[in-house]
C-alpha cells in the first residue's frame, strides 16, 4: 500500500520502475522494498581477483543488472528531457534509475583493498563505526525539535538535517565538513564512506519525493514569504535530487523569474542552473561545480571561460579562485589520483 | 560562539577556585586535558588498573583517584555553602557529581575487570574509541544542521538539547531506544558509554551555563512567552544541570510560583523538585528519580509512599507504576 501511493506520487517515472528485472539470486536478499541494505557485502565477493568462478559470474550478474536498470532508466529520462526542450542531455555520470540499482553501485573500491578476506577483516572494525553513525543520525531525527506537525519549515529543515549529517561525512576527516570524523585505516574507511553513500542514496530519494509533494502543494518559497533559510533549505535539497534530473529542471523554472525579481537569491539559482545544465548540455554558465583533475580542483566545462567573472559579479559570487579554495578547505585537498 | 563558552566555563572555574582550591590534575593526565575539557583519547591513563601494570604505573593511577576525590570533595564544600546560605544547611549531595568539568569527566573512566591485562584492554580501546567518536562526529554535525531556526529564545531553547539528547540515548548502547546500536564486546561497549558520558558533562555545562546566563538577564522562561514545548527545553537543560545544585534549587525557586500561574508545567516543577531534594534531603515526594535495583528500575527514597500517586495525580502524571513501565520500554534493562 504504501508502496503503491509512493509510486503514485512519484507519477510516470516510478511506473516505468515496474519494468526493471528482477535483481539476480546472488544480490535480491539484500533488496527489501526497493531498498539496499550491503549488510556484509558478500555480493561483491566475485569482483576480487582470486574469486572462484561461481562468484565471479553472480558478481557480474549484480553488475549487469545494475547497468541495464541504470541504461534503461537514462533512456526514459533522454525521451521526457527531449520532451522538455532539450533534445542532447549527456546524462553521462548520472545516477537514475530505482533506488536500490543506485545503491548498488556504492561498494567499498580502493587500491589497498585486494581480497574478500582482507574486507572481511576491515569489516570488523569499519562495520560498527558505520552503524554507530547512522543510529546518530536516526535518534538525531526522532529527537529532536523538527519535523512532524505538518509543518512545511519544520519538516524541510528535518530533511535538510538528514541530507546534511549523511552528505557531510563522505570527506570522513578530510576537509572542515567532516571535521572530528574518528581517523581510521584507508580500506576501513572507503567501508564507512561506501556504506554512508548507500544509506545517502535512500535519503536523497526520499527528501527529493517529500520536497516535490509538497511543491506541488503549496509552491516553490520565496524568501520574502518564506524567509531566506527555507528558501535555502528547499534549494538544497533541489540541489541534491540528481537522480530525478527533471524534478531539478522543474525546480529551476520556478526559480528563474522569482531570481530576476529579486524573490529568490540569485546565486542559489546558478548553482541549481549549472546543477542541470551540466547534465542537459554538459555545459556549465557561473563555475559551480567542480571536479579534480590531475590533483587539482577545477570548474567543470564551461559555456564560455570568457564570460564566466562576469556572470558570477552577476550572481553575486565570489570568484572562482576563491571558490575553489574554499572548496578545498571544506572538502579537503583533491586526492592525486583524483 | 564555542569561544565565548569557553571564556565562561574558566571564569566559573576560577570563581570556585577563589573559595576551594581545586588541585592540579596529575602529571599523567596532562595530555588529555585541553581547553578546560578532559578526552580520554586512547585511554592509556588506565595503564595501572590492570594486574600486569608495573608499581609506578599502579602510583599514576592512585594518584589519579586521590586527585579525583579531592577535586570533587573541595567542590563540594564550595556548594554546600552557597546552599547553606539559601537556607538549605546539610545538604547530602551523596552521589552528585560536582566540581570542574575536567575532574567530572575523568571521573567517567569504564569499569573494566582488573584481572584482564592492558594489553587486551587497550586492543578493545583501539575498536571502540572509532565507534564512539563516529557517534559524536555525528552529534555535531546534527547540532550544526539543526542549529536554532531563528533568532528567539523559543528557537534556541528548541534546538538547543539536540545534542544531549542524542548522546544520552546512547549511553544504554544496545538498549531501548539505542537497541539499533552495533554489537560490541562488554568492555568496548564500557568503554563507548564512557566516552558518551564524558561528553554528556561536557554539554550538560556549558547547556546549564547558557541558561543560567539567560535567566539572569531575562527571568524564568514561561510558557506564555516562549511556547509550552520551548518552555519544556529550558526545564530539561536544568534537570539535566546536577553538576550545579545550586543553579537547580534557584531555578526550582524561581519555577515555583510560576506553576500556579500555569507558566511552568506542574509535571516539570515535580521532576525538578525530587531531583533537588533528593540531593538536599536524600528524598523525593513525586517518585520521579529512578536507580538501578538488581537490574531493574524502581523509585529512589521516596518522602511520603502512601500519598506518591495522589501527588502525581495532582502534578497530571501517570501512576507510578506506569512510569516504571514506560523506563522499561524506553531504556530496556539497566
Amino acid at each position: 500500500m504504501v508502496l503503491r501511493s509512493f509510486a503514485l506520487a512519484l507519477g510516470a517515472f516510478v511506473l516505468c520502475a515496474a519494468d526493471y528485472p528482477d535483481p539476480p539470486p546472488a544480490l535480491a536478499p539484500y533488496i527489501d522494498s526497493g531498498r539496499l541494505a550491503p549488510a556484509d557485502y558478500a555480493w561483491i565477493e566475485g569482483s576480487f581477483a582470486e574469486a572462484s568462478p561461481e562468484k565471479r559470474a553472480e558478481f557480474e550478474a549484480s553488475q549487469r543488472w545494475i547497468d541495464s536498470c541504470v541504461a534503461e532508466a537514462k533512456e526514459k529520462t533522454r525521451d521526457a528531457l527531449a520532451a522538455a526542450g532539450y533534445p542532447a542531455a549527456s546524462l553521462d555520470d548520472l545516477p537514475v534509475g530505482p533506488l536500490a540499482c543506485r545503491q548498488a553501485k556504492h561498494y567499498p573500491r580502493h587500491p589497498e583493498l585486494t581480497s574478500y578476506a582482507q574486507l572481511r577483516e576491515q569489516m570488523a572494525l569499519a562495520r560498527p563505526v558505520a552503524d554507530s553513525f547512522l543510529m546518530a543520525v536516526g535518534l538525531a531525527a526522532e529527537l529532536g525539535n523538527l519535523g512532524g506537525g505538518g509543518d512545511f519549515a519544520r519538516s524541510l529543515a528535518a530533511q535538510v538535517q538528514l541530507d546534511q549529517m549523511l552528505g557531510r561525512a563522505f570527506s570522513w576527516g578530510a576537509g572542515a565538513a567532516s571535521a572530528g570524523a574518528p581517523e581510521l585505516p584507508p580500506v576501513a574507511r572507503a567501508i564507512v564512506v561506501a556504506r554512508l553513500e548507500t544509506a545517502y542514496a535512500a535519503q536523497t530519494e526520499r527528501e527529493t519525493a517529500w520536497l516535490k509533494a509538497a511543491v506541488a502543494q503549496r509552491g516553490w518559497p520565496t524568501e520574502s514569504t518564506d524567509g531566506q533559510l527555507v528558501h535555502f533549505q528547499a534549494w538544497l535539497l533541489a540541489q541534491h535530487a540528481d537522480h530525478d534530473p527533471l524534478f531539478q529542471l522543474e525546480v529551476l523554472r520556478l526559480m528563474e523569474p522569482l531570481a530576476e525579481r529579486g524573490e529568490v537569491s540569485k546565486s542559489n539559482h546558478a548553482y541549481l542552473h549549472d546543477r542541470i545544465m551540466l547534465k542537459l548540455t554538459g555545459r556549465q554558465r557561473y563555475g559551480t561545480q567542480a571536479e579534480c583533475v590531475a590533483g587539482e580542483r577545477r570548474p567543470k566545462p564551461l559555456e564560455e571561460e570568457s564570460a564566466l567573472a562576469g556572470w558570477r559579479t552577476a550572481a553575486g559570487l565570489e570568484s572562482e579562485a576563491e571558490y575553489l579554495a574554499s572548496l578545498d578547505r571544506t572538502f579537503g585537498p583533491c586526492s592525486q589520483e583524483g | 560562539m564555542m569561544l565565548r563558552y569557553a571564556g565562561l566555563c574558566l571564569a566559573a572555574l576560577c570563581l570556585c577556585a577563589a573559595d576551594e582550591p581545586s588541585p592540579p590534575p596529575p602529571e599523567t593526565l596532562a595530555p588529555y586535558i585541553a581547553e578546560g575539557a578532559f578526552d580520554p583519547g586512547d585511554f592509556a591513563w588506565m595503564k595501572g588498573r590492570f594486574a600486569d601494570a608495573d608499581e609506578p604505573t599502579k602510583a599514576d593511577v592512585r594518584a589519579i583517584d586521590q586527585w579525583l576525590v579531592q577535586c570533587i570533595e573541595s567542590a563540594k564544600v564550595g556548594v554546600r555553602q552557597e546552599l547553606a546560605a539559601r537556607g538549605y544547611r546539610d545538604a547530602k549531595l551523596e552521589t552528585t557529581l560536582v566540581g570542574p568539568l575536567v575532574c567530572r569527566q575523568a571521573f567517567m573512566r569504564p569499569n573494566v575487570d582488573a584481572t584482564d591485562t592492558y594489553a587486551v584492554f587497550a586492543q578493545e580501546a583501539a575498536a571502540a574509541v572509532p565507534v564512539a567518536e563516529a557517534y559524536l562526529f555525528a552529534v555535531r554535525v546534527a547540532q550544526e544542521a539543526g542549529g536554532p531556526r531563528g533568532p528567539g529564545l523559543a528557537e534556541q531553547l528548541l534546538a538547543r538539547p539536540l545534542a544531549e539528547q542524542v548522546v544520552r540515548t546512547a549511553v544504554s548502547w544496545g538498549e531501548g531506544m539505542a537497541a539499533g546500536a552495533p554489537e560490541l564486546t562488554p568492555i568496548a561497549r564500557e568503554i563507548v558509554r564512557s566516552r558518551l558520558m564524558g561528553e554528556i558533562a561536557a554539554l550538560d555545562t556549558a547547556n546549564a551555563l547558557w541558561l543560567k546566563d539567560i535567566v539572569a538577564r531575562e527571568g524564568w522562561p514561561e510558557v506564555s512567552a516562549v511556547g509550552e514545548k520551548a518552555a519544556d527545553e529550558a526545564w530539561l537543560l536544568v534537570q539535566h544541570a546536577d553538576h550545579d545544585p545550586v543553579f537547580q534549587l534557584d531555578a526550582l525557586l524561581l519555577m515555583e510560583p510560576l506553576v500556579a500561574q500555569r507558566e511552568v508545567s506542574p509535571r516539570n516543577f515535580a521532576y525538578l523538585y525530587d531531583r533537588v531534594m533528593l540531593k538536599l534531603a536524600g528524598k523525593q515526594r513525586y517518585a520521579t528519580q529512578f536507580t538501578c535495583i538488581d537490574g531493574k528500575w524502581g523509585p529512589q527514597p521516596i518522602e511520603d509512599e502512601a500519598a506518591v500517586d495522589r501527588l502525581r495525580r495532582e502534578a497530571q502524571m501517570e501512576t507510578l507504576a506506569e512510569n516504571v513501565a514506560r523506563m522499561d520500554a524506553s531504556y530496556g534493562r539497566c
